[in-house]
């Protein structure tokens, strides 16, 4: 569990740091006091929340350093190999340990006992660091793209640090490539209005879609899911499409906020969401969602598999389990793997059928008309409602309760309806800013940037600006959630 | 970089703007229940010494019958109780620069308060708006928790505002949450003048606590204790009531484990023990620590009985 308080982003304290962080980094002219300036800040970032587990960051950020310096100095295929080693034990041993050994010693018992063997239990009373599900594959990355050749190691430690824990991205991504970020620690950075700009629009579209629409949303889907059993299949049919837009909203909240805020030192961090929901498959949807995780495990698991290389059959097997080992990274619990084996069975499928287009995530989600044609529509609405179904497993509190909630939304079950659960204002406000984000995300989804409306005249601009902010602030329900993606 | 700095100067001013608004069309409650700190640190002011002087939260403002202990006692009594989630230090600092020679501080502090757990920051900002001088005498604890609450209190300013320009007036409590529910004393006695909301299913649960947080709360203890030695006061710490049967087995452990730090810790005797500190639950009004009259009377009665035996009797190397 993560019991502590810590540093979010839409908090009072946050805005402080970043503002302070903000002009401390700026008053200070060379590159390396600079970057020495952010590993302070993001040291202070993390350490708000319990700074006894700053050690697991520096130790993971160390082990790659060393292993990265290593790898440099020598060619001995074995050598190499023994270093990667390393870095991999390392990390998922951390990862392994804090995460997942508790799940691993419920199901050995579950296993063991279902065989007739007694096991004593044993677990632990761990708490989940928060972001060690991100750093550690940032800083592994580092380390088999050096092994890989495809990155030249960095011989500066603040340099590296500075890359790993950077703290707009450091405790719920995007996990960022070294290949990307690495570099941009390397050279000089200048202050860029046009990109501050951006940086402040990202912001504040990240800060309404979180504050306004998640939290708000989330409510609802507390009230349903905590008492599955109590609410009529429709209530939990809104419930689940409540839940689609709530993670949506969190996540790609948090990840538009900490790419506004990277702007803001000049940073550019990888794109993370592209208006998944007006994905026309599921493959695709996968290619618009949490993006630098879902690339993170095409190259550093579905390709070492053997990728697409082997043939249909071969690659849709790779698909799969990827996409298992992607669900267990979302937590140690078997709703996750089941969620991701569902999620793969839906990928799998399209290297074993003729070949239809493949959209990539840069092209205009849903082509470019303002009325989708209704194939198109019909798949936008059939890729969503299948991704739905698997955001029951995502979100309920085991699998017995997932395939109750399932049997109960498609056999019409009785119980409390709709109009009950959307009778609190809150409720109905969060299902009608769905519609406003709906609308404004269609419209706009040729720009990366929502908010951008340079062509309009500035009062209109800042109008928009400040109705937002002031609607976001109204909108805030009493006791904030924190971001869904800090508990993995 | 001009353009920018001039737009980003603009979209300050009107945010600053709007702020103003806001602020000037919230409205203060100045009838609530936080608003009866000044009653009650008018009345602290004004007693001199000896008196008794209640402390803590809503356990105490909710648990005591004062006129009862000043008849029984002698002395006059005001009682401190305000809010549990204003934090320990905060009600220790208050009341500190009041006590005198022959004072007699009774701490009914919630449980939680002495593993530290309780601070509330958008009951702190409340607080600051009844007086807005707390704010230079605030810790590191107090201003992180009030920094990280300042977006919800925002919210609380703007939706304020927005009652009084739609329906043309602020948030107001209700009885018994407001400060005409409370007599000259500082005791909430409203209760038998609404609906007896009872205590439905609510349990008594205390976290595990963070060993930093307990010894900081023991330190605050020892010098409120230190202080009042130095002037000639006495300290005793009377646990709250507790509804019997509503306390699980883990919980009481806890409970226990925290009297056993606190008798370590610090000196400050203790006029009645945890696993004593239960009353029946229909004695509860709405939540846990919160008495009806007739709780308020009972558990007066239990402090009567412990503190008659202990101010009344001979003091060591007093002539009998």
């Amino acid at each position: 569990m993560l019991a502590r308080r810590r540093m979010t982003f839409v908090s009072l304290t946050f805005l402080l740091f970043l503002a302070l962080t903000v002009a401390g980094y700026w008053a200070l002219k060379r590159r390396n006091l600079q970057n020495g300036f952010l590993v302070a800040a993001s040291y202070l970032f993390y350490g708000w929340w319990d700074y006894r587990f700053l050690g697991l960051l520096v130790a993971s950020s160390l082990v790659d350093f060393a292993v990265g310096l290593a790898l440099e100095r020598t060619d001995s295929p074995r050598r190499r190999a023994l270093l990667i080693s390393i870095s991999v034990v390392a990390n998922l041993g951390l990862l392994g340990f804090f995460k997942y050994f508790n799940f691993f010693a419920h199901s050995a018992q579950a296993a063991a006992s279902a065989l007739g063997f007694e096991l004593s239990p044993f677990t632990l009373n761990v708490t989940l660091p928060v972001g060690i599900s991100f750093y550690t594959f940032q800083t592994l990355s580092y380390g088999i793209d050096v092994y890989r050749r495809e990155l030249r190691a960095t011989s500066s430690l603040i340099d590296y640090l500075a890359y790993v824990s950077f703290f707009p991205q450091l405790v719920a991504g995007p996990i960022e490539r070294a290949t990307n970020l690495l570099p941009q620690f390397q050279r000089s950075r200048h202050l860029d209005p046009l990109r501050v700009a951006e940086g402040c629009r990202l912001v504040l579209w990240g800060f309404f879609k979180k504050a306004a629409i998640a939290d708000n949303l989330g409510r609802l889907v507390d009230t349903v899911y905590g008492n599955p059993g109590a609410h009529s299949g429709g209530a939990i049919a809104v419930a689940t499409i409540a839940f689609a837009f709530q993670i949506y909203c969190d996540f790609s909240g948090y990840s538009d906020i900490a790419i506004g805020c990277a702007r803001f030192f000049g940073f550019d961090l990888m794109r993370n969401f592209a208006y998944p929901y007006f994905s026309q498959d599921v493959a695709e949807f996968w290619r618009r969602w949490h993006i630098s995780l879902s690339t993170w495990f095409r190259d550093y698991v579905f390709v070492p598999l053997g990728g697409s290389r082997r043939g249909p059959r071969r690659t849709a097997i790779n698909i799969f389990i990827t996409f298992v080992v992607s669900g267990l990274w979302h937590g140690a619990a078997w709703t996750f793997v089941i969620w991701g084996a569902i999620n793969g069975l839906a990928v799998m499928i399209k290297p074993l059928l003729p070949q239809g287009p493949r959209r990539s995530p840069r092209e205009t989600p849903g082509g470019t008309r303002l009325i989708p044609d209704p194939a198109t529509l019909t798949r936008i609405l059939g890729t969503f409602a299948l991704i739905c179904l698997t955001w029951v497993f995502f979100r309920a509190s085991d699998v017995e309760t997932a395939a109750a909630m399932l049997v109960r939304m498609f056999s019409f079950a009785g119980g409390t309806g709709i109009a009950a659960v959307l009778r609190d204002p809150r409720h109905l406000a969060g299902m009608a800013l769905v519609v406003v984000l709906i609308v404004v995300e269609w419209t706009r989804r040729d720009s990366p940037d929502v908010l951008r409306c340079s062509r309009w005249p500035l009062l209109v601009r800042m109008a928009i600006y400040t109705i937002m902010l002031w609607a976001t602030v109204l909108l805030l329900p009493p006791s904030q959630s924190p971001f869904i993606y800090f508990q993995f | 970089m001009r353009p920018l700095l001039s737009k980003l100067a603009l979209f300050i001013v009107i945010q600053m703007a709007v702020l103003a608004a806001v602020i000037a069309l919230y409205q203060v409650d100045h009838s609530g229940f936080l608003a009866s700190t000044h009653d009650k640190r008018a009345r602290l002011a004004k007693l001199s010494s000896p008196k008794v002087i209640l402390v803590g939260g809503s356990a105490v403002a909710f648990g005591f019958d004062s006129p009862a202990i000043e008849r029984s006692v002698g002395m006059p009594v005001v009682n401190m109780g305000l809010q549990g989630s204003l934090g320990l230090t905060i009600k220790l600092r208050e009341v500190e620069p009041f006590v005198g020679p022959g004072d007699v501080v009774i701490l009914s502090l919630e449980y939680q308060h002495y593993a530290g757990q309780i601070l509330e920051g958008l009951t702190l900002w409340g607080y600051i708006e009844q007086r807005p001088g707390v704010l230079g005498d605030l810790g590191f604890r107090e201003l992180k928790v009030l920094a990280d609450s300042g977006q919800l209190y925002l919210r609380n300013l703007a939706t304020g505002a927005a009652r009084v320009l739609v329906l043309g007036q602020g948030i107001h409590a209700h009885p018994p949450y407001t400060r005409r529910s409370q007599n000259a004393w500082g005791d909430v006695i409203a209760q038998d003048t609404v609906p007896h909301p009872g205590l439905g299913d609510l349990e008594f649960h205390l976290r595990p606590f963070s060993e930093r947080k307990v010894d900081a709360a023991m330190e605050a203890l020892r010098e409120l204790n230190h202080h009042a030695q130095d002037v000639g006061a006495t300290v005793y710490i009377y646990f709250p009531p507790l509804p019997r049967g509503r306390i699980a087995p883990a919980d009481e452990a806890r409970l226990l484990d925290l009297e056993q730090r606190l008798a370590s810790a610090t000196s400050i005797v203790r006029l009645n023990q945890v696993k004593d500190a239960t009353l029946p639950e229909d004695l509860f009004f709405d939540t846990l620590y919160h008495l009806t009259r007739r709780g308020q009377k009972i558990n007066s009665q239990r402090l009567i009985t412990a503190l008659s035996a202990r101010i009344h009797a001979p003091q060591p190397g007093a002539p009998h």
